[in-house]
């Protein structure tokens, strides 16, 4: 890590732990302004300018023109988002409850009360996984009804509505599964057993009256692993989803039955990677050992650490700053795994039509055409630089032994 | 004059924001971006204040004149009257 890497580490974990600011700074005000250029950028990469202002400002830090300047007009920017996908996320809230079905928030308000300021906590959307088809279809019928527009992007486990108030477009994901479809056949199956029968529970954002139905900490701790591991698989995830799991696991470890958690962890094969996570957020985040200790297993090499620690720090909010950033194989790196996964995401992109064996040719011409298509116009990237990014990243999986259980 | 009980004030670094968080819907115009004084009078404000006894909240803390304080408290009650901040009249 660079030196305003960890500086800026050190900064988030005091956000998180203001009483320990004495112990983790080293650095005075002054040297902390000579790395504002630095720092800067890479809260706004991460989008944690707020939690960065913050510091400084309780640091007593002099501000360069420069960052004074971007906090003034990006941070009120930041704050009235946050409100007003406060104000959504009551809304949908509010008119999902009157069709009397079973669902539940996922991340965004459901984060907040562990968040030392709801401001830190920047979201786009508002996250819904209904489990059940039937009241599935009834929400999106009635959401449709409502005036909510769906986008026509393909994503596999949810589908995308925009709903528009005077000038502002607001996104709703509407989640039918609680994470994108995994090629590992095992992790699926045990994804959906433990998922299916997941029954509400409901916390209160008091700051805003706002109550919802979330999972369960102990599964909601699952999810927001599933999570990070999703954007992992795909082009990676920044220092927000280590902020939110230090933040979740530092404000719920009370709530959280750890003997259910880590068993579930090691039913879908994620114990090295939770356990690599949180040594992360143990060393670089100052998450308390007692809050996250039954997570651990065992020790990991620091160059690992350290690599893995990299690639978080470059990809910026799920590897959104780095283009040439792509899913990793998750069974290595051979040709023909290449192809398994490009069959897999040809499968996911025609639901339907991949049963029809004959059209696989002309499915697999559409998935490579648009693999190439978005390479070259959405992530303005060449296809040989996003592979070599790719295998680059691969060699991290090495270390972390995804899906494997005690009995594969 | 006093406090409406929906608006709460925020803080990140040194701006804040009145903002109406219980509200169902979230409108720009009903936020006031305001200083430390403004939070400092907003402070002051949880139970029925008089004029007086805002000057006095302001010149404890900051060293300025009747006629200049009491001009910014005019300003920021009025602001506040805008978003609906404040119920009452101030005496």
């Amino acid at each position: 890590m660079k030196p305003e890497e960890m500086l800026f580490c050190n900064l988030m974990q005091i956000s998180l732990h203001p009483d320990r600011q004495n112990t983790i700074l080293q650095e005075s005000p002054e040297q902390i302004t000579k790395a504002l250029p630095q720092l800067v950028e890479l809260a706004r990469l991460h989008n944690m300018l707020p939690a960065l202002c913050d510091v400084l400002y309780r640091l007593d830090v002099p501000l360069t023109a420069d960052a004074a300047e971007c906090f003034s007009h990006k941070i009120p920017a930041i704050c009235y988002q946050c409100y007003d996908m406060l104000a959504f996320s009551k809304k949908v809230i509010a008119f999902l409850d009157g069709l009397s079905i079973t669902f539940f928030v996922l991340k965004g308000v459901t984060l907040l009360p562990a968040y030392p300021k709801l401001e830190y906590r920047q979201y786009g959307d508002v996250d819904i996984f209904i489990p059940d088809a039937k009241e599935y279809e009834l929400a999106m019928q009635s959401l449709l009804a409502a005036g909510f527009v769906p986008r026509k992007d393909y994503v596999d486990h949810h589908i995308e509505l925009t709903y528009t108030i005077e000038n502002t477009t607001y996104l709703l994901e509407l989640h039918n599964k609680i994470i994108a479809t995994q090629s590992d056949r095992n992790f699926q199956k045990q994804l959906e057993c433990i998922f299916q029968n997941v029954t509400p529970a409901y916390d209160t954002f008091s700051e805003a009256g706002i109550r919802y139905p979330m999972l369960s900490p102990t599964t909601n701790a699952l999810y927001l692993l599933l999570h990070m591991l999703q954007h992992f698989l795909s082009a990676g995830f920044g220092i927000k989803l280590l902020y939110d799991w230090v933040a979740y696991l530092e404000r719920y470890a009370s709530d959280i039955s750890f003997e259910e958690l880590q068993n579930n962890i090691n039913r879908l094969g994620l114990s090295g990677f939770c356990n690599a996570i949180t040594r992360l957020c143990l060393k670089h985040l100052g998450l308390s050992l007692a809050k996250s200790d039954l997570l651990l297993t065992k020790p990991l090499d620091d160059t690992f650490l350290s690599s893995f620690m990299d690639d978080i720090l470059s990809a910026g909010e799920f590897g959104k700053t780095d283009t040439a950033r792509l899913l990793i194989m998750q069974k290595g790196g051979r040709f023909s795994q290449y192809f398994h996964e490009f069959h897999r995401q040809m499968k996911n992109r025609f639901p339907k039509a991949h049963k029809i064996i004959p059209l696989w040719p002309f499915l697999w011409l559409i998935t490579g055409f648009c693999f190439v298509w978005n390479n070259h116009f959405l992530r303005k990237t060449k296809t040989s630089t996003l592979l070599a990014t790719t295998k680059k990243r691969q060699k991290l999986l090495q270390h972390l032994h995804l899906f494997q259980t005690r009995d594969n | 004059m006093k406090q409406n009980p929906d608006f709460t004030l925020r803080q990140i670094g040194a701006m804040y924001f009145l903002v109406p968080l219980a509200n169902e819907h979230f409108r720009k115009d009903q936020v006031l971006r305001t200083n430390e004084t403004g939070a400092l009078l907003w402070q002051h404000m949880q139970t029925e204040s008089t004029k007086k006894e805002l000057l006095s909240a302001i010149q404890s803390t900051y060293d300025i004149d009747d006629a200049t304080a009491l001009s910014d408290i005019d300003s920021f009650l009025m602001q506040l009257k805008n978003i609906g901040a404040v119920t009452g009249v101030i005496s």
